[in-house]
């Protein structure tokens, strides 16, 4: 059962204790532990975390985008009530792109370099039956919808600026009409006036379009701007889930409060560097109990032992012994 | 300074009249959007590229026309530079040890390898590899991201030089590790006065960590002027659109509202007649369309190239 509980009516998307292993040279170690979240219809969603910590496999497994050495061990993705076969590629063929697409972070990378770029939006068309000229049409409509003058799509990647090539990955993401987007940092690569041109285009299409959105991103000062809910990831799991008002103004669990103090942010006026000791974990050298304790100024004995459960009080979830309701009502915890 | 990136055809401005200075000891920021010519800048520092017009003068030695491996050893001991991807500024094949211990090696700075091991040793530590030893024997690929990179500023450090000119190197790296780097640059500039020219697209990251800032348009210095003048009291219409594009962490958690500029950085081998930023400009008038407006002094040590910026 998904531990958000809402209106059914609404819900587009249901992760349910997913966990995925990656095999490494026989090793099997654990990418993903236990995640579960929903999305609401035209919900914008960003899940925040650093690298290892589980956001780009989360974003794969529901596009069914996978790689071949990971392996779905547990949970399940619902899509309007119904599981998708996430592990297999043939059965997600005709749900991605339709009902769900992805804005890859490197356009450069996911672009191909040699075919005109209105040809390459018009492909997703093409691959779900719409007929050549239609697609063809279609393309230089959604060059359009993306701020490209249409008359540009005979051009080759390598003559757009990297914000033009990011607006072509929206484009091709846009073609088939999906309910819902993935974008996978899309941003990240782009300077910081792209960045703000890009953003602005996804929450416009959000809104024309009734779009979800699941953004995925290191990068905390981009979520306000776009997402309505934001979900902290780290070492493969959700460590904190609420509303971006929520998070921002108290957020509860101790990575998220460093998380959001080590960003530079002149409004402050203080000038002084906050880094999170320590580096997060890489897949195989995760701490038992809570995985962040290791770098957490507020750890306590029972952190090294016990991974916390994440607990939802509302529509705002946590995962941290300092909050959790047992502490609460043993009375063990003496300061918060 | 001015610098040619050459082509077989024609050549084309990366970086035009440049003027930058950097105190002993003294952090300066150079911000700019990708094609800004703020790498430019910093490799003509590095002498990684020779300027086509324009002096470079280091502690007094005018340093323009030196080249050639020997002649520029006690330069390279003294200037260093930090690349961005540490995946690649680090031989796979290499040892941490000897990744560190190139520099002394290659400059012959040491005499015995007692003192090799003891300078790699402080360099590595100062960068927040603790204890230096245990990576000693270690590869890049068994080490983290942020881990590789602060041995690439081990390197840098390990020659003890006057200046280093790190290139963006935090922008590949977690949010959570970059205050590291950041504060083992920091660290370093009160142990030994070092300089640093920062360069990098992020403007709450240089005011945090710079002195200075200048702001690079089209291969041009825009604006120049103490980190808390360019933040909170911009005077260029490039420097106030940077600002206005980058999102703001809110406290209440409601979006500030960013603005974007419109358009892309023009190609430097077509620079805008008149005032290079006048096509994306919100204010641009008819002068500016004709007329390449000089860096006006519009406060204490802050100028900007901008016929409204008074």
């Amino acid at each position: 059962m998904s531990e958000v509980f809402r209106s059914a009516s609404g819900q587009l998307l249901a992760v349910d204790g997913l966990s995925v292993d990656y095999g490494l040279k026989g090793i099997s170690s654990r990418a993903l532990h236990e995640v579960s979240f929903d999305l609401q219809a035209g919900e914008a969603v960003a899940l925040v975390g650093e690298s290892g910590s589980g956001k780009t496999t989360t974003a794969m497994a529901i596009a069914g985008l996978l790689s071949t050495d990971a392996r779905v061990t547990s949970g399940e993705v619902r899509y309007r009530g119904a599981r998708l076969q996430i592990d297999d590629d043939a059965a997600m063929r005709p749900h991605r792109w339709t009902e769900t697409a992805v804005v890859f972070q490197g356009a450069m990378n996911a672009l191909n370099p040699v075919q005109r770029i209105a040809k390459q939006i018009a492909e997703p068309c093409m691959l779900n039956g719409m007929p050549r000229e239609a697609a063809m049409t279609r393309a230089k409509e959604l060059l359009e919808l993306v701020g490209i003058p249409p008359d540009r799509g005979t051009a080759y990647p390598h003559q757009l600026s990297g914000g033009m090539r990011q607006r072509v990955m929206i484009a091709m993401a846009l073609a088939c009409r999906p309910s819902i987007i993935i974008g996978d940092e899309p941003t990240t690569a782009l300077d910081v006036i792209n960045q703000a041109q890009i953003l602005k285009l996804l929450v416009e299409l959000r809104s024309k379009f009734n779009l979800a959105l699941l953004l995925i991103t290191h990068d905390l000062s981009v979520v306000a701007e776009t997402c309505d809910r934001v979900m902290i990831m780290y070492a493969g799991r959700i460590v904190e889930d609420g509303t971006v008002a929520e998070i921002f103004a108290a957020p509860k669990h101790p990575y998220t409060r460093l998380l959001i103090e080590s960003i530079p942010n002149p409004a402050k006026r203080q000038r002084v560097l906050r880094p999170i000791p320590g580096d997060p974990p890489s897949l195989i050298t995760r701490p038992p109990g809570c995985p962040f304790h290791t770098r957490c100024p507020s750890s306590m004995s029972i952190c090294a032992t016990q991974a916390p459960a994440l607990e939802s009080t509302g529509q705002r979830r946590v995962a941290c012994h300092l909050h959790s309701s047992q502490m609460k009502s043993d009375g063990v915890l003496v300061h918060a | 300074m001015d610098s040619i990136l050459g082509r077989s055809k024609g050549a084309v401005h990366a970086i035009d009249g440049v003027d930058l200075t950097i105190g002993r000891g003294e952090i300066v920021a150079l911000v700019g959007e990708s094609g800004s010519g703020k790498t430019t800048v910093g490799r003509v520092i590095t002498k990684l590229v020779q300027p086509t017009g324009g002096r470079l003068v280091f502690d007094g030695i005018d340093m323009t026309s030196v080249q050639g491996f020997s002649a520029l050893r006690p330069y390279r001991h003294r200037v260093q530079m930090i690349f961005q991807d540490a995946y690649q500024a680090l031989n796979p094949r290499h040892t941490i040890f000897d990744a560190v211990a190139e520099p002394l090696r290659s400059l012959k700075l040491v005499s015995s390898e007692s003192q090799l091991t003891e300078r790699v040793s402080e360099a590595l530590s100062a960068a927040g590899l603790n204890p230096p030893q245990e990576y000693f024997t270690r590869f890049p690929h068994e080490l983290s991201g942020g881990q590789r990179q602060r041995v690439v500023v081990a390197g840098a450090l390990v020659v003890k030089p006057d200046l280093i000119v790190a290139d963006e190197p935090v922008s590949m790296l977690d949010v959570s590790i970059r205050a590291q780097i950041l504060q083992a640059l920091i660290d370093m500039r009160a142990k030994q006065n070092l300089a640093l020219l920062f360069i990098t697209h992020d403007l709450p990251l240089a005011w945090l960590i710079a002195d200075r800032i200048a702001v690079m348009y089209l291969g041009r210095v825009v604006e120049i002027g103490s980190a808390d003048d360019i933040i909170f009291n911009p005077k260029h219409p490039y420097t106030m659109a940077l600002r206005d594009a980058t999102p703001q962490l809110p406290a209440d958690g409601r979006p500030s509202g960013i603005k974007a500029l419109q358009g892309d950085v023009p190609s430097a081998a077509r620079v805008p007649k008149g005032c290079r930023f006048h096509p994306r400009c919100p204010l641009a008038l008819d002068r500016c369309k004709v007329e390449d407006p000089p860096a006006l002094e519009v406060g204490k040590e802050h100028l900007a190239a901008c016929w409204q910026a008074n």
